[in-house]
């Protein structure tokens, strides 16, 4: 402004120099971005720019000489909120500067819309809450700390882990968080994550308040400061899998015992892809199959080719079985490599996916070699016993505890006089015996069943033939037990004795009455040895001689 | 008996000005000039109309409306001595 003075030395403003400051000026506030308002003392409104227009949706025009306010700023500024109808509500950062307009003096306010500016801090604001709850409320434990290792966050689920409250960590140092003995390994871990972006899957042990350890993995991530190189801080997120441990060192340790417990047992353990066709076995698998060491290659296929082709068959309906039960059993004789024979047995369950379609198989094999060829002793020793029982010159015959025969031998049905068929499943008592000496042998019989062994181990007794004639038999018992000593059945050998027992009764009654004609003979009889000594005589030899019976039979008199 | 003051306060809802404006200027009133005032308080975003009669522009503004002269203030309401002298109140000492 320029100024001139006159003769009384007054500052004289001069009107031309005023006009130019104030056209200055106003073309300074024209292009202004924010809104300014010239108001005078009171406040009444003297100049308002275009951008007081924008700002306050308002054509300048209509305020001129309206009152905008005495404008109150204490400090620097204040907010105001700005009415704008036509537009939504603004929010203004007012300030206040008193200056000399038109040599007067007047209010020059500056606003400047700072509406975006706040909604985007209240979005901010909203987002950070959103954030914040997410991360205090999550399930994981998560904690976020700063550039000097200090917790700035820690979390609900981190409170539960620790046992320890936020409000009494914030601030602290990480050391505490983990068990003494591992806390500078610990740390110097998590300094690793300062030269990497992020780490992930890290396990670090985590100390509860109460001394117990909890095993835990963490990811963890950085965030960077607004300059996009300096670490503001890191977040960690944990995953507690000291259960899961717990429960991977139990199995490690059911492995090892299941695993010797094979080893001792010799069984063969298989587990077949049944789509590959392949499979993973122990080595007594391939040892059972005459192999000294595992083979390369072992399949479905090739497993087969190891079968004798009588068994093949049966052996594949065994599997097709499995296809449907989910359960393979089966036996079959194998072909070793050097060309023997071995009997084996397999077991197997079927595992299917999702879907339910067969995707592997996995069981054991035995070798049962051994135990076959006793079986096929014991058969052949049965059949062979069978055959003698058959042919046996006499009577076989095994009845049960019910009194049915279950076998008879040909000389049984020859001397019976009926077809096996005809003797097996029938009541021996009912059937094969005199009435009248039903009850006496069914009796005999319980008590032998019962145990009363020893007792009658040989009688005699009738039995009734097909065509009613009764036969003499010679009967010899044993009993067959089971395995704890329970009679099970009878077996009992009977020899005709009827002609004999005849012959007998013959010899007898010749015997007597010779005796008869011996003794009352009128003449005198001797028997002497060959040797001439005396032995015996009759009545009339007694009288002749002088010497009774006994003096002659007590031997040393020669005639 | 004291004239009654009447005056009017525009503000903008709730927002924290709006409280803000109240609680200080209802402080000021209350100190020196308890039971001789009248406030109305006129929310924009309810009234809007009768913000625009009366040219609100921006609030908080306070309107002295009785007795005259009439004086208008906005901005912020928390210096005592600066909105007495606004609205042409002398402090009661």
């Amino acid at each position: 402004m320029k100024k001139s003075t006159d003769e009384g030395g007054q500052d004289k403003i001069d009107p031309q120099s005023l006009k130019e400051s104030e056209a200055r000026l106003r073309s300074i506030f024209f292009w202004s971005q924010d809104a300014i308002i010239v108001t005078d003392a009171k406040g009444k409104i003297e100049y308002m720019n275009p951008a007081a227009e924008r700002v306050f949706n308002r054509k300048l025009e209509s305020f001129i000489g309206k009152d905008f306010g005495l404008p109150l700023v204490d400090g620097e500024s204040t907010e105001i909120d700005i009415f704008r109808p036509g537009k939504d509500l603004g929010v203004g950062d007012m300030r206040v500067v008193e200056i000399e307009w038109l040599n007067e003096k007047a209010f020059l306010i500056t606003i400047r819309d700072i509406t975006e500016r706040r909604k985007a801090e209240e979005a901010l604001r909203e987002t950070t809450e959103y954030l914040n709850n997410l991360i205090t409320y999550a399930n994981a434990p998560i904690i976020v700390w700063d550039a000097q290792f200090r917790i700035t966050q820690f979390n609900h689920a981190f409170e539960s882990l620790t046992g320890r409250k936020a409000k009494d960590v914030l601030g602290k140092s990480l050391d505490f968080l983990f068990p003494p003995a591992l806390v500078d390994n610990s740390i110097s871990l998590i300094r690793k994550t300062l030269s990497e972006q992020r780490w992930e899957g890290v396990e670090i042990d985590i100390q509860h308040i109460d001394g117990s350890v909890r095993t835990v993995i963490w990811n963890s991530a950085k965030i960077l400061a607004e300059d996009g190189k300096t670490v503001a801080a890191i977040i960690a997120q944990g995953q507690d899998i000291t259960e899961r441990k717990k429960a991977e060192e139990e199995l490690k340790k059911a492995k090892i015992s299941l695993d010797l417990a094979i080893a001792a047992s010799q069984i063969g353990v298989w587990e077949l892809d049944l789509i590959k066709d392949t499979s993973v076995r122990n080595l007594r698998h391939d040892q059972i199959f005459g192999y000294k060491e595992k083979i390369a290659e072992w399949g479905e296929k090739i497993f087969f080719e190891h079968i004798i082709t009588e068994d093949r068959p049966s052996v594949q309906a065994a599997f097709d079985r499995a296809m449907k039960t989910d359960r393979l059993y089966f036996e079959c004789r194998i072909l070793w490599p050097d060309e023997t024979i071995h009997w084996i047995t397999a077991t197997g369950k079927v595992v299917r996916d999702s879907a339910g379609k067969p995707q592997e198989m996995f069981g054991t094999v035995t070798d049962i070699t051994e135990r076959k060829k006793a079986e096929e002793a014991l058969r052949h020793e049965k059949e062979l016993a069978q055959t003698y029982l058959d042919i046996a010159a006499f009577i076989m015959l095994i009845i049960n505890k019910d009194g049915t025969v279950s076998y008879v031998n040909e000389k049984g049905c020859d001397i019976l006089g009926y077809e096996k068929e005809d003797i097996i499943g029938k009541n021996w008592f009912d059937n094969f015996l005199p009435k009248s000496k039903k009850a006496e042998v069914k009796e005999i019989f319980l008590r032998l069943f019962h145990g009363e062994a020893g007792l009658f181990g040989y009688f005699e007794d009738m039995v009734i033939t097909a065509t009613g004639e009764e036969r003499l038999i010679g009967w010899n018992n044993t009993m067959l037990r089971d395995d704890e000593g329970r009679a099970t059945a009878a077996l009992i050998s009977g020899e005709d004795i009827t002609e004999r027992k005849k012959a007998e009764e013959l010899m007898k009654r010749s015997e007597e009455r010779f005796k008869v004609l011996f003794e009352f003979a009128p003449d005198a009889y001797f028997l002497t040895d060959l040797k001439g000594a005396l032995i015996d005589g009759n009545i009339r030899a007694e009288a002749l001689t002088g010497y009774n019976r006994d003096e002659m039979k007590g031997g040393g008199i020669t005639l | 008996m004291p004239v009654k003051y009447v005056l009017k306060l525009y503000v903008t809802g709730a927002t924290p000005h709006s409280k803000a404006a109240l609680i200080n200027l209802k402080k000021i009133l209350d100190e020196d000039y308890k039971g001789v005032y009248f406030l109305k308080v006129i929310d924009v975003i309810k009234h809007p109309q009768l913000a625009e009669d009366d040219k609100i522009l921006a609030t908080p503004t306070l309107i002295r409306t009785l007795p005259p002269p009439v004086a208008r203030i906005i901005g912020d309401l928390s210096n005592k001595e600066k909105v007495l002298l606004g609205l042409d109140l002398v402090a009661v000492r």
